[in-house]
């Protein structure tokens, strides 16, 4: 049975960062990137993570995709203790199970269609009805008549809506989205968050790292970096 | 999980799939030439074994000099002497029990000819009348063979080899015709017909056997010289305990033992033993190229690596573990490596029809060599695949998304 729980939440936060630290290099080259860092994000709601370049934005964006392990502290994802799983193949499953990139490059596999690229990371968590699935997504983010196209052959915001219906296919915890608007014109950038920004109040944990003030107005909560720590 | 990967496999293979082509081409031709090389050593002996059984079966055939057929070879100079064998030796094994029929066989130089008419390519052969009986290949055409009163009388007749008498006197009839062996006249009065006349040995085929009575050859040659003896069993004898007896029977005058007995087995003992030795010598030789091919493969399968950093990057992003990585790059350098091992295969078959349509060698791919091919396949895309599917596998996805 659980302990009784002497939390305040009544849910517990889906993102729990406790005293995180990360150093690069070692000895007179080291070089610390996060420092002491403890932060928790909600689920269900739209986090801005913002700060100049360098502030370790990218940092923390690495580490809560369990791109990156940090030097020291503890990171719960999902009520799981993530920082210590070593192994590769579990920090993989527990990544596509929990997380759903959005890239500023949209980082679309140019050989790929849309249908294609949508279907890609079902491959690994061996979904069933794919295409299907991947169909319905596009038709979610409004690409519905785009499923046979080239990467080539879409705009940018074509692009990074694939990109969001790519993210959403394993029906991960957290859309963990890096400037997913810093590649497009403000008007195409507007209606991108808007669809992000949909799919939070149907109940996705939103996280967007941006450098962009009105990005970050819309968020509910906002981490502010410098110099490596949370301010 | 198989399935995905192949599938990936085949569709990242059909996006790039020029850059396939390209890789693959020295598998092909790589492959496609051991397949050829050892498709002609297997037509050629087949070939050779089955003019060897039309000798006919039972067939033993004693030589002067020793070799051991068993090692291949070491032909002695006395192969072809006259004066080992001699006739005395032809009456004694006809009399064994066992044996069916005993001929010399003796060849004689010199032109044949029909007034100023050459024929060409003539074997010319001294016998006895029992020689076409052994030879079951041959039969007698039109008119005779010669008889034994006609040997002992050493009489000048003569029976010609189809493709002679075609040489010689065309459409008309051979039988009853004159024609000249340097200045000797001979009557014909017969002509053979082979039941197979397509030979592999050229020169030496039936049409072109010719006989005359060997001692009308001793005749006019200056003396009876026996260069080898044939001998069929009768059907159902034990022919280990005939070679044995028949060698006994020679040792009486032949001691120390001065010739060789030689069976069918023997025969194609050696042949098989020379064509596959040289079957996989030149196999061997072809099979450096798939060293040179493998590089290749490995070569654009680490220009691809590299060329698609950012997409192992983002792989890795969306959950793709170390090993599914690596297993995506060694499956691509597996199938393609297989691709062009099937490609070979295929372009091999083409050029054996080919080779059977114009070259009486008929060439034979056995099920053994597609599997070979196969297989080489395999192990050409398995090693040549590990180092580039290693680099990839622990690409860091930070790094790798960073990538331009």
């Amino acid at each position: 049975m659980s302990p009784v729980s002497h939390d305040h939440h009544p849910i517990p936060p889906v993102v729990r960062f406790a005293n995180i630290s990360k150093t690069y290099g070692k000895g007179e080259a080291a070089t610390k990137a996060l420092s002491d860092a403890s932060l928790a994000i909600e689920p269900g709601s739209f986090t801005a993570i913002i700060g100049p370049s360098g502030s370790g934005k990218s940092t923390i964006l690495n580490l809560l995709g369990l791109l990156d392990r940090p030097t020291a502290g503890e990171y719960w994802l999902d009520g799981k203790r993530a920082d210590s799983i070593t192994d590769d193949g579990d920090r993989a499953r527990l990544r596509r199970e929990t997380i759903g990139f959005v890239f500023q490059q949209f980082n679309l596999l140019p050989k790929a269609t849309a249908l294609g690229n949508v279907m890609m990371p079902g491959i690994y968590t061996s979904l069933p009805h794919r295409k299907q699935r991947a169909t319905s997504l596009l038709k979610l983010v409004g690409l519905g008549h785009r499923l046979h196209h080239l990467p080539s052959q879409l705009s940018g915001g074509e692009q990074q809506r694939v990109a969001i219906a790519r993210a959403l296919i394993n029906e991960p915890k957290i859309l963990l989205a890096d400037e997913p608007t810093g590649n497009l014109d403000s008007k195409t950038g507007e209606t991108i968050l808007e669809l992000l920004k949909d799919l939070n109040k149907e109940g996705k944990t939103l996280v967007i790292v941006t450098h962009d003030a009105y990005v970050a107005e819309q968020a509910d909560t906002l981490i502010t970096m410098k110099d490596g720590e949370v301010v | 999980m198989i399935f995905d990967a192949l599938k990936l496999a085949l569709s990242s293979i059909w996006q790039y799939k020029a850059r396939a082509a390209l890789t693959i081409l020295g598998i092909v031709i790589g492959i496609s030439s051991v397949v050829m090389f050892m498709a002609l050593g297997e037509g050629l002996r087949v070939a050779v074994n089955s003019e060897i059984s039309s000798l006919g079966a039972n067939l033993l055939a004693i030589l002067p000099g020793q070799f051991d057929p068993s090692q291949g070879g070491g032909f002695s100079t006395n192969l072809i002497s006259g004066d080992i064998l001699k006739l005395d030796d032809v009456t004694d094994l006809q009399a064994l029990s066992g044996v069916q029929d005993a001929a010399p066989m003796t060849i004689v130089g010199g032109v044949l000819r029909r007034n100023t008419t050459v024929a060409p390519q003539t074997m010319l052969l001294g016998s006895t009348p029992e020689f076409v009986s052994i030879l079951t290949a041959l039969t007698i055409d039109q008119g005779r063979m010669f008889t034994a009163a006609e040997n002992t009388a050493r009489d000048r007749v003569i029976v010609l080899g189809s493709g002679v008498a075609t040489a010689l006197f065309g459409d008309d009839t051979a039988v009853g015709q004159t024609v000249l062996i340097g200045k000797d006249s001979f009557t014909v009065v017969g002509v053979t017909k082979a039941s197979n006349s397509t030979s592999v040995f050229g020169g030496s085929d039936y049409a072109s056997m010719t006989f005359i009575p060997i001692l009308t050859a001793g005749d006019i040659t200056g003396g009876v010289k026996v260069m080898r003896i044939l001998v069929t069993l009768e059907d159902g004898v034990d022919t280990e305990r005939s070679v044995k007896t028949v060698k006994q029977t020679l040792l009486v005058r032949h001691t120390p033992e001065d010739f060789t007995v030689l069976t069918q087995d023997d025969l194609l003992g050696t042949v098989n033993k020379i064509l596959n030795l040289l079957t996989s010598a030149v196999a061997a030789i072809a099979s450096i190229s798939l060293v040179v091919a493998g590089v290749g493969i490995m070569n654009i399968m680490l220009v691809s690596v590299t060329e698609r950093t950012k997409e192992i990057g983002l792989r890795k992003a969306v959950g793709a573990t170390t090993a599914a990585i690596l297993w995506q790059f060694l499956i691509e350098s597996i199938v393609l490596s297989v691709l062009g091992a099937l490609i070979a295969v295929g372009l091999a078959w083409g050029a054996a029809q080919a080779a059977a349509r114009l070259s009486p060698l008929t060439p034979v791919i056995t099920s053994e060599a597609i599997a070979l091919a196969v297989g080489v396949g395999v192990v050409v895309g398995l090693v040549f695949g590990i180092a580039p599917a290693y680099r990839a596998a622990k690409l860091d996805p930070i790094v790798a998304l960073r990538h331009d």
